[in-house]
């Protein structure tokens, strides 16, 4: 089974005459149904729908409440490496930049997830380019080892990854797996990813499937807002989440909305993607797949992403940092891309408490 | 509007299967089943009571139905795999019902052997409908196997309750991409309706039926029921509000950027 | 000679064929179903079939059901 023959159900789809052919009427009757149908979370989706946002938010709202809980789930990324042989036009880490790689070395990694963990995180992300050489599987592994010490629940956010590694890494402790498509659509994949391994848009596509079957406990899977028509990637990422979790029930399925972020020298987003649109997005999402996570990073302003706990979201990052080694200091390299809330996680604790929500720092550790 | 229910390749314009036990008299079962207007009528197998021989139920369907026998009496996958192997060498073509009951009480059916015999008939070319209890990972199995439908009990069998498991069939509706047929439990047409509203792809009724005052002409109210549940469901009902609107604005910040 | 028939013990003449069986007991040999020794047999075996002591003969046949 793979995705992509879903996206191809889709892929030459007259979106502009189905949006056309939406009434407010269609609208109101799809936000009161309970079970939404694919092409009912497009009409969501649709212009037509901005109208009825507030109707949207009120049910996203009760759905998340009903089925997650007044609570936030809290994580945050550490960058392993920053070495990487793909061209992605988007990206700080691309090879064409030119700055000082790093890799951590496993005594740094045990002083930055020393760091981490005194802010009371037990949830963590680890990242690395795309670097078989520089970053190879057995050091993810190693990684992996000294990290268990400290978390209870580690994520990896690395290059595609074949099945029998994934089962490899799942073995050493890894239990959640985030990889982006970056864009859904075939031809701009291919537009923005000029160069390197990431070319290969089958074999990222279907990673998170490779990952479900080697027995990943959740995936993560999302489209980067900017790259092209948001419409249609919010689309194809619900349409992917919900396949994951039809294909895969026993799999915690979530999705990200990340927006293109400025980094040092980088090209601009080709489409612009407002709040409003985000919010869209988010609230759609929730209506058509209600047990699905919805991750909000520091990508996001403060007050933004105080607006969106109530609209959906089930889990933030906080005190992020998007340079390896950026946190136990001394050797602190270029960032990926910028953040923009820049609050510690103490901070962000008490916010979420502040809008009648409770931080979780651990929602479970594998046995 | 042609609406037809497709299994093992044959298309129903039917949503209601007839079951033939428990008639006060065969010569009832033909009036009822064209009454009802079903395609699929389910039968039994037995052993003869050499003393007192019974007359061949088949001799009173009507010509044109698809014969599903059941296996009923069986207490595991092994025997229920002997009954439908039995029914087929005596010319009941490739459907069968598995039922496998091992429970006298309540006559609820075992999941598991089911899934069994499931997976053995299919591969052996027949066109497989198990009668369970309904569950969303026994459904799933039983889709996996190469189950032609799945058939969840609405109410233990003969008990006339309707819909008491509606929330795990509801589920099953939902979940499965397999046709739902509501069997066991259904006491009225109204029930009937209720569960081909729910989106269930149709139902199989016997005990309300053959037990009426009127067999006959409570297999025609049926029949309209199960064809008016179909009809609404088909016309997408509203939706019930369970809350009203919401006071305070949650997207009250967003403004018009563009 | 001791036959098992549906379960239960039965006598019969030595030699008899399972098509005699049928007769014997007045069953209408269009529409039973016979198990011998556990297999399903055909009615166009049935004559050449000779029973032998302690074989197990099941007739089924169809029935009213849900």
């Amino acid at each position: 089974m793979s995705f992509y023959k879903q996206y191809q159900r889709f892929k030459d789809f007259d979106y502009a005459s189905f949006f056309n052919r939406l009434t407010d009427q269609d609208i109101r009757r799809i936000i009161n149904k309970n079970r939404l149908s694919e092409l009912d979370y497009l009409a969501l989706l649709s212009p037509r729908a901005e109208k009825c946002l507030e109707e949207m938010a009120q049910k996203a709202h009760r759905l998340t409440i009903q089925h997650f809980g007044r609570v936030i789930l809290l994580y945050t990324p550490l960058y392993l490496a920053d070495y990487c042989i793909n061209s992605c036009v988007y990206c700080g880490f691309r090879v064409q930049n030119k700055f000082a790689r790093k890799k951590l070395s496993l005594d740094e990694l045990e002083s930055e997830a020393r760091v981490i963990a005194g802010t009371g995180l037990k949830h963590i992300l680890i990242l690395t380019g795309e670097s078989r050489k520089h970053s190879p599987v057995s050091y993810i592994k190693e990684c992996v080892e000294i990290l268990k010490k400290y978390f209870t629940s580690i994520g990896i956010e690395i290059y595609p990854l074949e099945e029998a590694e994934y089962a490899e890494l799942v073995f050493a402790g890894v239990d959640g797996l985030t990889i982006y498509q970056e864009v859904y659509d075939e031809q701009v994949y291919s537009e923005v990813h000029p160069a390197g391994p990431k070319r290969d848009y089958r074999f990222r596509l279907d990673a998170p499937e490779r990952a479900c079957r080697a027995g990943i406990r959740s995936v993560n899977v999302g489209a980067l807002l900017g790259l092209y028509d948001w419409r249609t990637e919010a689309f194809f990422t619900g349409l992917h989440a919900n396949y994951l979790q039809n294909s895969y029930p026993d799999v915690e399925v979530s999705i990200s909305p990340p927006r293109m972020r400025p980094y040092p020298g980088g090209a601009a987003p080709r489409v612009m993607v407002n709040d409003k649109n985000l919010v869209q997005y988010m609230l759609a999402f929730r209506l058509f797949v209600p047990r699905g996570g919805i991750s909000i990073s520091t990508r996001e302003r403060p007050e933004l992403r105080e607006y969106l706990i109530k609209l959906g979201t089930t889990r933030m990052s906080a005190g992020s940092c998007t340079a390896v080694g950026g946190r136990s200091g001394a050797d602190k390299s270029t960032g990926q891309f910028e953040i923009s809330d820049e609050r510690d996680v103490a901070t962000m604790a008490r916010v979420i408490y502040s809008h009648g929500y409770q931080p979780v720092y651990k929602d479970w550790q594998t046995i | 509007m042609s609406d037809p229910l497709i299994i093992g390749g044959q298309k129903l314009f039917s949503r209601l299967f007839l079951g033939t036990g428990k008639f006060p008299n065969n010569k009832m079962i033909p009036e009822a089943v064209t009454a009802s207007g079903a395609q699929v009528v389910t039968i039994a197998l037995r052993r003869v009571d050499p003393e007192f021989p019974e007359e061949n139920i088949v001799n009173f369907v009507p010509k044109g139905c698809i014969l599903m026998p059941n296996t009923s009496g069986a207490r595991n996958a092994r025997e229920a795999v002997r009954i439908a192997r039995m029914a087929r060498a005596a010319g009941c073509g490739n459907w069968v019902k598995i039922e496998v009951i091992a429970d006298n009480r309540y006559l609820l059916p075992d999941n598991y052997e089911t899934i069994k015999a499931t997976e053995e008939l299919a591969a052996d070319g027949f066109v497989v409908l198990p009668y369970v209890s309904p569950d969303l990972m026994v459904a799933r199995k039983l889709a996996e196997v190469g189950a032609a439908a799945v058939m969840p009990l609405g109410a233990p069998i003969g008990s006339n309750r309707g819909l008491q498991t509606r929330e795990l069939i509801r589920i099953l509706i939902e979940e499965i991409s397999l046709p739902v047929i509501v069997d066991a439990g259904i006491g009225r047409p109204s029930q009937a309706a209720e569960a081909m509203e729910m989106g269930a792809a149709a139902v199989l009724v016997n005990t309300a039926i053959a037990t009426a005052g009127d067999p006959v002409a409570m297999a025609r109210a049926f029949g309209r029921a199960v064809e008016a549940g179909r009809a609404a469901f088909l016309a997408g009902p509203g939706e019930v509000q369970r809350y009203a609107r919401a006071s305070s604005p949650l997207t009250g910040f967003l403004r018009d950027e563009d | 000679m001791k036959i098992f028939l549906n379960g239960k013990i039965a006598d019969f003449v030595e030699g008899s064929s399972i098509a005699d069986l049928v007769v014997l007991k007045k069953l209408n040999s269009n529409y039973v179903i016979v198990e011998y020794n556990n297999q399903i047999v055909q009615k166009d075996s049935w004559p050449e079939i000779q029973l032998k002591n302690e074989d197990k003969i099941e007739i089924f046949q169809l029935v009213g059901g849900g």
